[in-house]
Order: C-alpha cells, then structure tokens, then sequence
C-alpha cells in the first residue's frame, strides 16, 4: 500500500522533474542565443557608431560602409539578406558567421536616408537552437548614432 | 514460521524506503536548481557586463565633453594638458593634445568597476578640427576666368560663368551654378562640365572650342524648377570640330555642331541646376593664434599700418613667418596696399587686411607650411579689376613668379573684391575670391592642407574623426 501511495508521488513529481528539466533547457537554449545576438549586436555598433561613410548599395538587409578599427580605416559588410545568418566581411574578404537561425531580412533602417545616415537602428531576431517549435524568438534592438559624420 | 513466510515477510518491510526516494528526489531537484542558478547568473553576468561595457563608453564620452568644453572656455587656445573626473557611473581619464594648425586630439578612457569583477573600460580618440571650407582649387562668388595655358589641378566653382580660354588645363571638374561654361581650343577638362544658366551672345550654355576636350558627362541645366519659362533655344551646347567629350551630353537646349561626344545624348531634358553656393565666412579671433602682430587693431585703424608692416618684414630681411593683422585706416587703396615684393615665407603664415594684397616675386623656405592671405578689401563700385594693370581695383594681385613650393600651401580669400594673377605663378592651395582673373601659364594644384583653416566657417572647430581604440 505505502509503496503504491510512494509510485504515485514518484510519478507525479517525476512529470513535474520532466516539466521542470525541459524548462531549464530552454533557458539554456534561449540564454545561449541572447549571448549570440548581444555580442553580434555589440559588434556591429561598435562599428557603426565610428563610420565615416555609408556606401549606396546599403539596404535593410545588406550594410556596407567605411569605418575606423584599431586607428585605421577599413570597409566591413554586414549582410543578413539569406535571412538565416548575419555575416561579416572585412575589406571584401571571405565574410565570416556572426549569427545563426536569423529569422528576418529587416535588420537595418536608416535616418534620414541610406546615403546620408545619421541613426542606423539594428535589430536582430533569431530563433533558439532548441525547442523552435515554441515560436519563442529572440529580439535584439539598438539605435546608433554615427559620431563620424 | 516457515522459511517462505520470513521472506515474504522481509520483503513487505518498507522500513527506510521513503528516504531512499527523498534522497534521490531531493538530488535530483537540487541539480535541477543548480542548473536553472547557474542559467540565471550567467545571464545576470552576461547582461551586467554589457551594461558596463555602454556604461563605460558613456564614461568616455563624458571625458570628451569635458574636455571640448574646456577648449571652448579657453576659446580654442588651451595647450596641450591632462585631466580626470567621474561621473554616477564611472570614471574617466583625458589627455588633450595640441597639434600645429589648430587641430586637437582628445583621448578619453572611460572605465566603470575598474579592477573589479565584471569591471569594463573604453578607449575613444577624438579629433578636433576647424571645419572644410576650401575644398576645391578655384571658387569664386561671381565668374573664374583663365587665359593662356593655364593648369588647375582640382575643382573650379563659379557661382556665375567659367571661363577656360585657350590651352587652359583643368584636371577636375568645372561647374558654373547659374552661368555658362565656355572652355577654348586646345583646352582640356578631364572631370565633367555643368552649368546652370547661359550666355545671352548666342544662347549657349555650355560651348567648347576647337579640339578641346572633355573627359567627364557635360550637363547644361537650368535654374528654374522643371525648366518652366525657360526658352529651351537658350540652353545650347555647342561643340566645334575635333572636339572630344568622353561621356554623356544632357541639355534643356539642343545640341549645335556636336560629332565628338562619345556616351549618350540627351537633348530637350530638363534637369536641376546646381544651388549657388556663399564663400565661407571669416571670423577673427586672437585666441585662433599662438601669437599676433598688429599694425593697427580690430577696433581701430591706423593711418600707418601698411607702412608700419613693410618696414617690419624689411627689418626680418624680408622673411617672414607667424600672424598679421593689419587695419588700414581710410582711404584704403591700391596706393596703401599690403606689399609683399620679393618676400621670403620661412614657416606658418597669416596675413589678415582690410587693404588690397600686391605679390611680386614672393618665393618660400619651408619644409612644410601654410600660407593664408585675407584680403577684406572691396574695391570702389565703379572699378574695375585688369589682370594687366597692377593698379587696377583687385583685392589682390598676384604678379611675376609668384613660386610657392609644394612645402608650402597658399590659401587666397577675398570675399568682396577679384583675385587677379598673372605670369609663371606656382601655387599649390586654393583661391576662393569674389572674382578670379588668371593668365600666362600659371600653375595650381589644391592642396588640402589648407582645407581647414581656423577662422573659416560658422563654428571655430568640428569633430573630424571619432575611434575606438583598442582597449
């Protein structure tokens, strides 16, 4: 009879272990992604806050312009335009993988304009590695202010 | 009791069962709860560290506003010095250092939690300059007029008509916003030609000359918004034989005579005219300056002063560097104009009169300097500036070997009256002038170093460069 009544317990509290283990999982997955998306975002504001110039071609998905790293002046990409992933070219270089599971083409924004930018807002939405089933996307906004122009 | 009955018996015993299933419950919520902890404070460090790497930048930014304020109490005059302070968030050291012609870099290092566990710092450098003004080598307020194979290396602007007459050489481009362009045989101008108005003898807006050449798009456009009013006949472009255009040719008007245009031809299209555009204002201000020798003051003239001067830099041998201010007394004239006859420019220089400027055989000894002549001089309404008559009504005459080095670069500034120069001259700046005269095989180049010069423009100074450097 005790045993019964302990299997009964055991069972019910190994539905909330389930609930509870799937739960920290998630966490994991979604702290994991928020660490991505912040230190994409951080990247491409650092860069952007510092650059001299926008080149035309820029779009809401695709940002090319002239910046300063370490002292000196250099062209960085950054293109979202797949819509899957983030990538970053310095100097026309092989890019390289900044984000994954992007779930947006609508990263960048310019004000006033494309060419004449003076706030460049960034936002970055993407989906945690685990449990996208949930539809619990990730997003990551900041306005930057171009000091160089 | 049989043998079968005490193990059936021992094995209904549930004496210590329950702790066995505590104690692995509670292992199993315990590392549960660690695992969700562990989750949490990653995230809390992870968020609290990027709030103090902005803070930090915050911190920074706050050194450099202190810093542009104190350059500012000290009217753009402060040496070169260092400084600290905090702010609620953090603290931040700066260093400001005074580099020639007027330029300041300002350093700041921001930090929030320095030393400390998920403590942050940032670097930002900040250049202070004053800001563009003489961006291209020939600007005048009115008409630029060349005669007799003359060589512009850069941009010529003239808010009414250019005038590039035989064997002239422009290697940039030429845009006249309100008037026509007429460039002349053999003349060359390898960027593009647009203009804005057009010359009432004939109706052309932009005619070139016999086996000239262009190496750009040439563009006749039209003041007026969609060209309403605007008799198209007026707006002509003309190309004589063997001329050469080496792009587009767009006009409101037709074309006349044209074979040689190698891109597209737009006749009979409206476009908009470039704006006219003012000459930078001067401000002076003795704080601009390390140092300034006065003949006469800002606030009052001298009957002396250009005598004054010239007996000054004849007791310098002649050679001159540093700052000069000098305010004529009325009647000012040609009769008491500035004279720099075969003076010698040995380092920075500014000259800054209300009187006109005569040049004649001026030479330099630099490695690597600047030399600024203002000339507020606005000549008599009914005058009238000859190129050929160094008495004639100029702001400024520049005359005979005027054989400034490329280690020394020459801005010219004559707001209200034309800039005449003539014979063998060699220059290496820009000349902005309310008019400009040029002839006999002069040579410019722009040089951009005098793209800044302090005075120039609405404010004293301007960020130029902002960076992030490593940490």
């Amino acid at each position: 009879m005790t045993t019964s009544l302990l299997m009964l317990v055991v069972g019910s509290m190994l539905g909330n272990f389930m609930t509870i283990q799937r739960a920290a999982a998630r966490q994991v997955s979604r702290s994991e992604l928020t660490d991505q998306l912040r230190l994409t975002m951080d990247r491409i504001t650092k860069d952007v806050r510092q650059a001299t110039s926008v080149h035309p071609a820029s779009s809401s998905s695709y940002l090319e312009f002239d910046t300063f790293i370490d002292g000196s002046e250099h062209r960085v990409a950054y293109d979202g335009s797949s819509g899957t992933t983030v990538t970053r070219s310095l100097d026309g270089a092989t890019p390289i993988t900044l984000l994954e599971r992007l779930q947006t083409t609508a990263i960048f924004t310019y004000a006033p304009d494309v060419t004449d930018a003076s706030v460049i807002t960034v936002t970055l939405i993407a989906k945690p590695d685990k449990f996208e089933e949930d539809g619990s996307d990730v997003t990551l906004t900041s306005e930057v202010r171009r000091r160089n122009r | 009791m049989t043998v079968f009955s005490r193990i059936l018996r021992s094995s209904r015993d549930e004496t210590g069962v329950a702790m066995i299933i505590a104690v692995v419950l509670s292992s199993v919520i315990a590392t549960l709860g660690v695992l969700m902890l562990a989750t949490a404070t990653h995230t809390d460090k992870a968020t609290a560290r990027g709030r103090h790497r902005t803070q930090a930048l915050h911190v920074a930014e706050s050194g450099i506003e202190q810093a542009l304020a104190r350059i500012q109490a000290a009217q753009g005059s402060l040496a070169s010095t260092s400084f600290s302070g905090d702010t609620e968030l953090g603290d931040y050291d700066v260093t400001i250092t005074r580099l020639p012609r007027n330029t300041y870099e300002i350093e700041s290092v921001g930090g929030v939690r320095r030393g400390r566990v998920l403590g942050a710092e940032r670097r930002i450098k900040v250049t202070l300059q004053p800001p563009l003004t003489f961006d291209k080598a020939l600007f005048s307020y009115t008409t630029v007029e060349t005669k007799n194979n003359d060589i512009i290396n850069g941009d010529v602007w003239g808010n009414h008509s250019v005038i590039l007459a035989l064997g002239t050489q422009v290697y940039g481009s030429a845009v006249a916003a309100a008037g026509y362009i007429d460039i002349g045989s053999t003349s060359i101008v390898d960027g593009e030609l647009w203009s804005g108005g057009y010359n009432p003898d004939g109706g052309y807006a932009i005619r070139i000359r016999s086996t000239a050449q262009v190496g750009s798009d040439i563009k006749a456009s039209v003041q007026n918004v969609g060209c309403s009013g605007s008799d198209n006949s007026n707006y002509k472009i003309r190309l004589d034989s063997g001329v050469i255009v080496g792009g587009d040719a767009t006009t409101w008007g037709p074309l006349v005579e044209g074979s040689g245009i190698q891109g597209a031809t737009y006749l009979n299209t409206c476009t908009q005219s470039p704006p006219t555009k003012s000459l930078p204002t001067f401000t002076f201000a003795p704080s601009n300056y390390d140092s300034v020798t006065y003949f006469g003051t800002p606030t009052s003239s001298s009957l002396t002063a250009t005598t004054e001067f010239r007996n000054h830099i004849l007791g310098l041998g002649n050679r001159i560097s540093g700052t000069f201010y000098i305010n004529q007394a009325d009647p000012v004239s040609q009769s008491t104009r500035i004279d720099l006859t075969n003076t010698v420019i040995t380092g920075d220089t500014t000259i800054i009169t209300n009187t006109p400027i005569f040049t004649n055989g001026t030479t330099d000894e630099t490695s690597d300097a600047t030399l600024t002549l203002i000339s507020t001089y606005d000549p008599p309404a009914s005058s009238s500036c000859d190129v050929n008559d160094d008495a004639s009504e100029c702001s400024m005459h520049i005359k005979n070997n005027l054989s400034i080095s490329g280690t020394t670069a020459v801005a010219l500034y004559a707001p209200y009256g034309p800039v005449a120069i003539k014979n063998n001259a060699e220059q290496f700046g820009a000349i902005f002038a309310d008019s400009i005269q040029i002839k006999n095989n002069q040579t410019l180049t722009y040089d951009d170093r005098v793209a800044r010069i302090v005075g120039f423009g609405e404010v004293t100074y301007e960020v130029t460069r902002w960076e992030e450097l490593p940490g």
